[in-house]
């Protein structure tokens, strides 16, 4: 029976193509946007954790807020390296702390002046910050302790100084001084301007030599095993909270709660963006329901010669109920097939390793359904309940 | 009696009164009859035949059908009913203009729940038996009107009802296919099928046993 329903369905649908066609066209657009969404959000949240996470949990960040501001105050409240070490011996449950330097250069990249991101880190900072390297390797312990000036390059950055040559033998020039490429290095995630392919990472003591200054405005904190990771955080605040007057200028972050940020703020998206898609779902329903009522009135006759051969209620109802199901579930098949090709090119443009779910087509396909019965079962009652004589006269 | 009605009326709510399309008919019709009903338009005729098939309810007054009580039957019995026991011919044949000739007369027998397999040949038999067994795929606007009616006929009668409602059947066709179509029914009729047939043509009506005139929502003769 039901393969008849469809059948008959699909045979009714064909008779008005272009009309079926734009008639689904809502729904479509309401289970692309649910699809799309569902997917691009749930594979960048992995991204973004994936890679947020590779520190572990035990992870802990303290930064200037004043930098990040660009307050303009003369002076701000740094670390020098002395004070880094002093807090790592001072407070338990401090595993290892790697503080950074930072400086921005403009270098000539491609005839044009660019401004490159250079920041310096000792050897263990590696461990913290898990970088992909692409080609060669990071430094050693001893080349950070002797200042030696090699450097590891972002992979953009690389390729468009070095036009994707083979070999890495190559030098870099910052503020005068020539430093030796010694690996390449990527990072999937790009946050805002700082975009690690874009950056050059130097040993910390080359760079403070550069810099002339030891100014630390980040220092990534590692938590010895079993510590707890909030306690320690709250030590830390106290223990830059006595080194500064102002209490704000310097924010301690766990990796816990940088999840939970970008949880946050994916969340927020994914509502404002569904309630989006919501509303284009009613529209298609309600686009579906005026179809329906449509092809009732139209098929009224069809409906009495049905009836007077036995059709009953229910089998009326089926016809035109599934008739609207089909229609939804062709337009949510057309919205999943396009959100699928969505991804697919996102994925291959930002190289992202993101692919359309089962739960998010299985989803896609629920709320086709969904509209389908909620809005085709109106015009589907009002065709069953058409009297069976007056249905027939009517032309 | 296959047909008892007693009192029969039939109002339909126009102006204050209600105008009375069937006005206290009484009637009976045995099993393997075939009755013509004549009568000038408005004189009812439609109205009581559909009233017969259970296409259309009735005001007041009593309809046994096979001695059961038809008012007393539910949408889904009386959906039955039709399936089942009655068949129908109509002046505009009324079939599905989409569907092909084969699916047109395969309806009863998809609503009547008979598997898959077996509608096609039941059906395709069907339009053997009256005539069209070249035409099985093609769709009904390319028969021509008699062709139409034979199909129609073929679907009344898959299911093998006891009674075939006929409504004007020739209404729509020439003296030549006017003749071949009764000739199906007369047939039908010997066969043991009860027979009940609208006519304004003295000639049709002839092929009846029986035939009764409306006027008024009444029973003149």
């Amino acid at each position: 029976m039901l393969i008849e329903y469809i059948l008959f369905s699909l045979k009714s649908l064909r008779q008005h193509k272009l009309r079926a066609f734009l008639t689904v066209l809502g729904v479509t657009i309401g289970v692309f946007s649910i699809v799309a969404i569902i997917t691009i959000g749930q594979g960048g949240k992995e991204l973004i954790l994936n890679e947020f996470g590779r520190g572990g949990a035990n992870m802990i960040v303290a930064h200037s807020t004043q930098i990040m501001m660009e307050s303009r105050q003369d002076k701000l409240d740094y670390l020098t390296e002395d004070q880094v070490q002093a807090m790592k011996r001072s407070i338990p449950g401090i595993e290892d702390v790697a503080p950074e330097y930072a400086l921005s250069t403009t270098m000539k990249v491609r005839g044009e002046n660019k401004l490159i991101m250079v920041i310096g880190v000792p050897a263990n900072w590696f461990k913290m910050w898990k970088l992909d390297i692409v080609r060669g390797r990071i430094f050693t312990e001893r080349e950070v302790k002797s200042s030696q000036k090699v450097g590891i390059i972002g992979r953009d950055l690389f390729n468009s100084l070095f036009g994707g040559s083979k070999t890495l033998s190559h030098d870099v020039e910052v503020e005068g001084t020539y430093f030796r490429v010694i690996g390449i290095m990527t990072y999937k995630l790009k946050l805002g301007p700082f975009d690690i392919n874009n950056a050059l990472i130097l040993p910390s003591s080359a760079l403070r030599r550069l810099l002339g200054a030891e100014e630390v405005y980040e220092v990534l904190i590692r938590a010895k095993d079993g510590a707890s990771v909030p306690v320690l955080k709250e030590r830390i605040k106290r223990h830059l909270g006595k080194l500064f007057s102002d209490r704000e200028s310097w924010e301690v972050t766990t990796m816990d709660e940088f999840i939970k940020i970008v949880d946050n703020v994916t969340s927020i998206i994914s509502i404002v963006i569904s309630s989006i898609a919501g509303i284009s779902l009613v529209v298609g329903g309600i686009g579906i329901m005026n179809i329906m009522l449509v092809s009732v009135r139209e098929r009224t006759k069809e409906v009495g010669i049905r009836k007077s051969v036995g059709a009953t209620k229910k089998d009326i109802l089926y016809q035109f109920l599934m008739e609207s199901l089909i229609l939804c579930l062709l337009g949510g098949g057309i919205g999943i097939g396009a959100a699928a090709g969505l991804v697919l090119l996102l994925a291959k443009i930002m190289d992202l390793a993101i692919s359309l779910s089962g739960g998010a087509i299985l989803l896609g396909f629920t709320f086709s359904c969904l509209v389908g019965i909620f809005f085709g079962v109106y015009p589907a009652h009002l065709a069953a309940k058409l009297k069976p004589v007056e249905a027939l006269r009517y032309e | 009696m296959l047909i008892e009605i007693e009192n029969l009326t039939k109002v339909y709510p126009v102006g204050k009164e209600g105008f009375f399309a069937l006005n206290g008919l009484s009637l009976s019709i045995e099993k393997g009859g075939f009755m013509a009903i004549m009568g000038a338009s408005g004189s009812g005729k439609s109205t009581l035949m559909n009233i017969i098939g259970c296409l259309d309810s009735l005001t007041s007054g009593r309809y046994l059908l096979e001695g059961e009580d038809v008012a007393l039957k539910s949408d889904l019995e009386l959906a039955r009913i039709r399936n089942q026991r009655i068949g129908f011919a109509f002046q505009s044949f009324n079939l599905l203009p989409r569907a092909t000739l084969v699916e047109n007369v395969l309806l009863p027998l998809f609503y009547s729940g008979v598997p898959r397999k077996q509608r096609r040949p039941r059906a395709e038999k069907m339009l053997r038996r009256v005539g069209l067994s070249t035409k099985l795929n093609r769709k009904p606007t390319e028969l021509s009107g008699g062709q139409q009616q034979r199909v129609a006929l073929a679907r009344a009668l898959v299911n093998n009802p006891g009674i075939i409602c006929a409504d004007e059947p020739t209404g729509n066709l020439d003296t030549t296919t006017s003749r071949e179509i009764m000739e199906i029914l007369d047939g039908l009729n010997k066969d043991g099928t009860t027979i009940i047939l609208i006519t304004h043509e003295r000639e049709i009506a002839s092929y009846a046993g029986r035939i009764i005139t409306l006027r008024d929502g009444q029973i003149v003769t």
